[in-house]
């Protein structure tokens, strides 16, 4: 069951700019659970994050927004828009000399 | 079989599989279910007894993974390696395997005996999806049970399930190097679980110990390969394994989503029928609204009455009615509004109808030069610009970036919507809901005329490629649309209320510096200055210019301000307390009647009443201005500077210059169609 998921060509398709897994999918020709999860494993190693601030916690600059609450981590989301994009590390890991486990950031 | 007298259990699976409603349909309990994912941000735990068996079962956050930083993952990490329970059971998205799948395989490595619930089969059914469960767990080693949890389905299969939970003998092949490093560590470290061993090889994760032999080992791995991408592509691998010989998926005709979108998108039906869904919205909250504000400003008149009988002095009156009550009186004005209007909101976006605006939109925003998806940071302003400028960062390039934030403070924010309601109802009490339509389409309209103007100042190359995606449709649940409402609403109250009381009195005090007749006050005096430039628009008031200078701080204080300005030398009529409480109860009677007769009026069925001559501000400012000047202070009031928060947020994201062009720009463009608007009614 060795895998055969690249998740390199994953960030690869990140790099021009934010994507939606949905369309990350189409792109790779893969099940859009599979994507899903690949991001989860590159959100969790620092190379990706959700594209839109503010899910789950506030911004700089919303002192005196009077939503502000609302989208504290300590209150239910609504559901988050599906995008995502490179990190600094995930920009990083694109560069031909960070192929193997060092990596910046 | 013999029971354990106790038996600790925990939940854990990704967000929105439904563990809280599971864990309430096993014990009847209440913890809190929500349709989107984070319902569960802490650890929760719920007692029960079932048959004899004292079980507490610990309701652990949605998490995708085991090993990340995030706050969710920290505490399901530290709940399992530090206390572990004595059963897992795993909750998991049954039309969604695969993605479920990572933290199940990461739970089978950690060893503590597991059930898999497969929750969601109803819908996974629907959507053609069916999963083999005899060979799911066959493949995993641990019991698997179907369930739906609110309707009760699999619960009883899945409380006998626990007695007989086990851990995962899944062995997931590792990369030749990982595998050699991970056969290395168990001879120096024999009892460390599978997770552990795979986790300190491949990733820093904090709370976990390693050894100098694992670090040792860690650093030869690295030499060969990426150990984190290693490991997390051979996960990846097994779940897509495992799903390919469990799952089935049949293609089914058109499901509902694709029937109602044949419609809703149609290329020439489909923006008509979103304007015409948006203003309902709009007749939705003002009819809807208006008999509480009345209710509203009765019981606020009460008070005022009640505390003009104690004959206090007048400074302490005037503090008392025109400070206190006034300030709270505009704090309170705004909840049935914002209330109506978030719960209208919270069903456009759970039914998945808010989405389908920004892909109608998609043509309108490539004619200015946009990608569709700009459209999403501009509907997020019309909630508060502040977090709509951060939320542009969702577009790649940086000119589009900086062109759709400065669109952004056109958008009517809520704190605008309560003052376009008074004076709707105080200028054009039949057609409200028209002109607070008119206005809100006026600002978009000039938003998007703003992008498509300064796309020579900003930096070009926008990728315009659309990538929508649109989720299916649901019918919210009222419970959930309330409560979203609710938490908006309460923390608009919260967040603002201070503020708004702190500007009223602020300005009240302003208007007693120096004593004397308010319009001798020093802020009478800048307010006077200001009509100056505003006599164009027909705006010759003091009052009402100077409400604007509080309005940039935030627009939610206009109102207030013009109620301190208005009413602040009008003598209130003594109430006695019987007086009082019978007009409270007049008030509320009315309210209650002209909210079930907004029904019909909804539906065009009946006409709006005729209402009663204006009373208190309303009063004040129907005789103070003409509807074609209120129209024209409507119109500035919508497009004139963004306030403070909006222009720091400006800054922060595109430095100062960008700020004070936005500033001068809308102020600019405010005064101008202000001034066409009064001049064109007046000249009509």
């Amino acid at each position: 069951m060795v895998s055969t998921f690249d998740l390199r060509t994953l960030l690869v398709q990140l790099a021009p700019g934010p994507q939606p897994a949905a369309r990350l999918a189409r792109l790779l020709g893969q099940s859009q659970g599979g994507v899903e999860s690949a991001l989860q494993q590159l959100r969790r190693g620092g190379f990706v994050e959700p594209a839109v601030p503010g899910q789950g916690s506030c911004s700089p600059g919303c002192g005196s927004c009077s939503q502000q609450s609302f989208c504290a981590g300590s209150q239910p989301a609504p559901p988050p828009l599906d995008l995502w994009r490179l990190t600094a590390k995930g920009n990083s890991r694109l560069r031909p000399d960070a192929s193997l486990g060092k990596e910046a950031g | 079989m013999s029971r354990p007298a106790t038996l600790r259990v925990a939940t854990a699976g990704n967000p929105n599989v439904g563990k809280s409603s599971l864990i309430n349909a096993l014990a009847g309990s209440d913890l809190k279910v929500g349709n989107w994912p984070g319902t569960t941000v802490s650890q929760l735990s719920v007692r029960f007894n079932w048959e004899g068996t004292e079980i507490t079962w610990v309701d652990l956050p949605g998490t995708y993974s085991l090993a990340g930083a995030t706050s969710e993952e920290t505490i399901t990490r530290e709940e399992l390696l530090n206390h572990p329970p004595d059963l897992v059971v795993n909750v998991v998205d049954a039309g969604n395997l695969e993605r479920n799948l990572g933290l199940t395989l990461e739970l089978c490595e950690l060893g503590i005996p597991m059930v898999l619930a497969l929750n969601l089969v109803d819908e996974a059914q629907q959507n053609g999806v069916t999963v083999d469960i005899a060979r799911l767990s066959e493949r995993l080693g641990v019991d698997v049970v179907e369930t739906v949890a609110p309707a009760g389905r699999g619960i009883a299969q899945l409380r006998h399930a626990l007695l007989t939970a086990r851990p995962s003998k899944l062995v997931i092949n590792y990369s030749e190097g990982v595998a050699q490093a991970l056969d290395q560590l168990a001879i120096e470290a024999p009892g460390l679980d599978r997770w552990r061993a795979v986790t300190i090889l491949s990733e820093d994760v904090e709370g976990l110990e390693v050894s100098a032999t694992a670090r040792s080992l860690r650093t030869r791995l690295e030499g060969v390969e990426d150990p984190f991408f290693a490991v997390s592509e051979a996960r990846l691998g097994a779940a897509r394994g495992l799903v390919a010989g469990v799952e089935r998926r049949q293609q089914t005709g058109p499901s509902r989503t694709e029937r109602l979108d044949r419609l809703v998108l149609h290329r020439g039906l489909g923006l008509p029928l979103f304007a015409l869904g948006m203003l309902l919205v709009f007749r939705f909250t003002y009819l809807f609204s208006d008999p509480w504000i009345g209710f509203l400003d009765v019981v606020k008149t009460v008070f005022s009455g009640w505390v003009a009988a104690c004959h206090l002095p007048d400074l302490l009156e005037s503090f008392l009615i025109r400070g206190v009550l006034d300030g709270a009186g505009t704090v309170a004005a705004f909840s049935p509004v914002l209330f109506l209007l978030y719960l209208s909101l919270a069903f456009l976006e759970g039914s998945g109808l808010l989405s389908r605006v920004a892909f109608l939109c998609d043509q309108v925003m490539k004619w200015v030069g946009l990608p569709g998806r700009s459209l999403i940071p501009l509907l997020l302003g019309f909630g508060c610009n502040v977090p709509a400028i951060y939320s542009t960062r969702i577009l790649p390039n940086a000119g589009d970036r900086l062109r759709v934030a400065l669109a952004v403070p056109f958008m009517s924010c809520s704190a605008r919507l309560a003052v376009f309601v008074l004076f709707g109802a105080v200028f054009f009490p039949t057609r409200a809901p028209s002109v607070v339509f008119l206005l809100y389409a006026l600002g978009l309209a000039l938003g998007l005329f703003t992008a498509w103007f300064t796309r020579r100042l900003t930096p070009p190359d926008s990728d315009l490629t659309g990538i929508l995606e649109l989720p299916p449709y649901r019918f919210p649940s009222a419970a959930a649309c309330f409560r979203q409402a609710r938490l908006r609403t309460r923390s608009f109250l919260r967040n603002a209320g201070g503020m708004i009381l702190g500007a009223v009195l602020l300005v009240w005090f302003l208007h007693q510096v120096p004593a004397g007749p308010p319009e001798r006050s020093y802020y009478a005096r800048v307010s006077q200055a200001l009509t100056v430039p505003l006599r164009p628009l027909g705006i010759t008031d003091w009052r009402l210019a100077g409400a604007l200078i509080p309005g940039f701080i935030a627009k939610e204080v206009v109102i207030g301000t013009l109620g301190v300005s208005f009413l602040g030398d009008e003598p209130t009529v003594p109430t006695t307390l019987p007086d009082g409480l019978a007009t409270i109860g007049v008030g509320l009677k009315e309210a209650l009647r002209d909210t079930v007769l907004a029904v019909p009026r909804l539906a065009g069925v009946m006409q709006p009443a005729d209402d009663p001559p204006p009373e208190g501000l309303s009063a004040a400012l129907a005789r103070a201005v003409t509807p074609q000047a209120a129209f024209a202070y409507l119109v500035f009031l919508l497009l004139y500077t963004p306030c403070v928060a909006t222009l720091a947020a400006i800054k922060n994201e595109f430095g100062a210059r960008w700020a004070w062009f936005s500033l001068i720009w809308e102020l600019s463009v405010a005064w101008i169609l202000g001034v066409v608007a009064f001049q064109v009614w007046t000249w009509w």
